[in-house]
């Protein structure tokens, strides 16, 4: 097409013509590893983000006046044990406790938190009082199940020395 | 009757503009990837439902190992080095302008204040595999407390994360959290990966 004809128009004992060489490459292979590498950056740059959630945590109060009233029959303890373990407890009217170990299971503490939304509505306080031998993941699940309930008060406290009593004293009566 | 032969077509496309158009997306995605940078530590963080995007910008990250180690990341390279010369300052230890750099090239970091000097006077291969205890934030000996102070100093309206792996025992958690309240920091973020929402509710 756009070579320069020389010569006198093909006539015998012309100058040699030089052979051409077509230019086309097979690109198969190469469009083939370009879209393999495509799509590992396109997973490698989406699927690595994490989430995150806020979370906060009330300035420790020194004077006991200062503490926010709460029914105690609107609340309910949560004790994070060792082992993946749960113990709740809900404040009875005379001051009396029932203390139970449940787990994370779908049967388990979400089935209380459920009960216990249906029976005081809105009001519902949770109170999560994670032990010291209790995993960190304990407490993004227990969190996260407040979450998926639609629970929005809770508050974190350390677990006092009574109730560390109280679990061993419930684990020492399944023993 | 001869047959009728029917006319070969080339099957052989014309792929350079699949080509061009798959290397410049490649280039794009090469270039929008940011490199992970090797942590001293695994860490396998638990999962919740949250969907909020967690996004390094203006935060320092609080990890803790599932070996119960502290370590502290600061995304921000300009941040790094500002920590750097307001530590040394505030806590009177010296370091030179090689140490500081050091510094500067650490995105994250856990070991006690005279580890961390020793650490980077170090080359960068040996700074790789040099043994990182956790930084100290029990009540005896707060360094994580200063390094925030120092963080927050610098830049007050800095957010912190806290990232925890699975493992983690609630204790040390716990020091994390009561180390942010002496310093009036009642809000903070949690990472989490993705969990889908149980729908038989």
């Amino acid at each position: 097409m756009a070579e320069i004809n020389t010569g006198d128009g093909g006539g015998k004992g012309g100058k040699k013509r030089s052979k051409k060489v077509s230019t086309k490459v097979d690109m198969t292979p190469m469009v083939d590893l370009a879209f393999l590498l495509i799509t590992f950056f396109m997973l490698a740059t989406t699927l690595t983000k994490q989430q995150k959630f806020d979370f906060g945590v009330p300035p420790d109060i020194k004077d006991p006046k200062e503490l926010p009233e709460l029914k105690a029959s609107n609340a309910i303890t949560v004790i994070l044990g060792k082992d993946n373990l749960v113990y709740w407890y809900v404040m009875n009217q005379d001051g009396s406790t029932d203390f139970h170990e449940t787990d994370f299971s779908d049967d388990g503490i979400r089935a209380t938190l459920l009960e216990r939304k249906k029976a005081v509505g809105e009001n519902l306080n949770v109170i999560i009082k994670p032990m010291k031998d209790s995993k960190y993941k304990n407490l993004i699940d227990i969190i996260d199940e407040l979450a998926i309930l639609g629970i929005g008060k809770k508050a974190m406290v350390e677990a006092t020395p009574d109730d560390v009593k109280l679990v061993q004293a419930e684990n020492a009566s399944v023993n | 009757m001869s047959k009728v032969k029917t006319k070969r077509h080339s099957i052989s496309l014309d792929m350079t503009a699949m080509c061009d158009m798959a290397f410049l997306l490649l280039t794009f995605f090469i270039l929008t990837a940011k490199m992970k940078v090797p942590e001293p530590a695994q860490f396998d963080v638990p999962s919740s439902i949250s969907t909020d995007k967690y996004e390094e910008k203006n935060l320092i990250r609080i990890s803790i190992s599932g070996d119960d180690r502290i370590f502290l990341t600061v995304p921000d390279q300009t941040l790094r080095r500002e920590m750097i010369d307001a530590y040394a300052n505030t806590f009177k230890v010296n370091l030179t302008n090689e140490q500081k750099m050091a510094f500067e090239l650490t995105e994250t970091f856990g070991m006690q204040k005279s580890d961390l000097i020793s650490y980077l006077a170090q080359s960068a291969e040996v700074r790789k595999k040099f043994p990182q205890s956790g930084i100290p934030a029990d009540s005896t000996n707060n360094e994580l407390e200063q390094w925030i102070a120092t963080a927050t100093g610098v830049r007050p309206e800095l957010t912190i994360a806290i990232k925890g792996d699975k493992d983690a025992n609630y204790s040390k958690f716990g020091e994390v959290i009561a180390t942010l309240k002496k310093r009036r920091i009642y809000a903070f973020s949690l990472v989490t990966s993705l969990e889908a929402k149980p729908a038989n509710l």
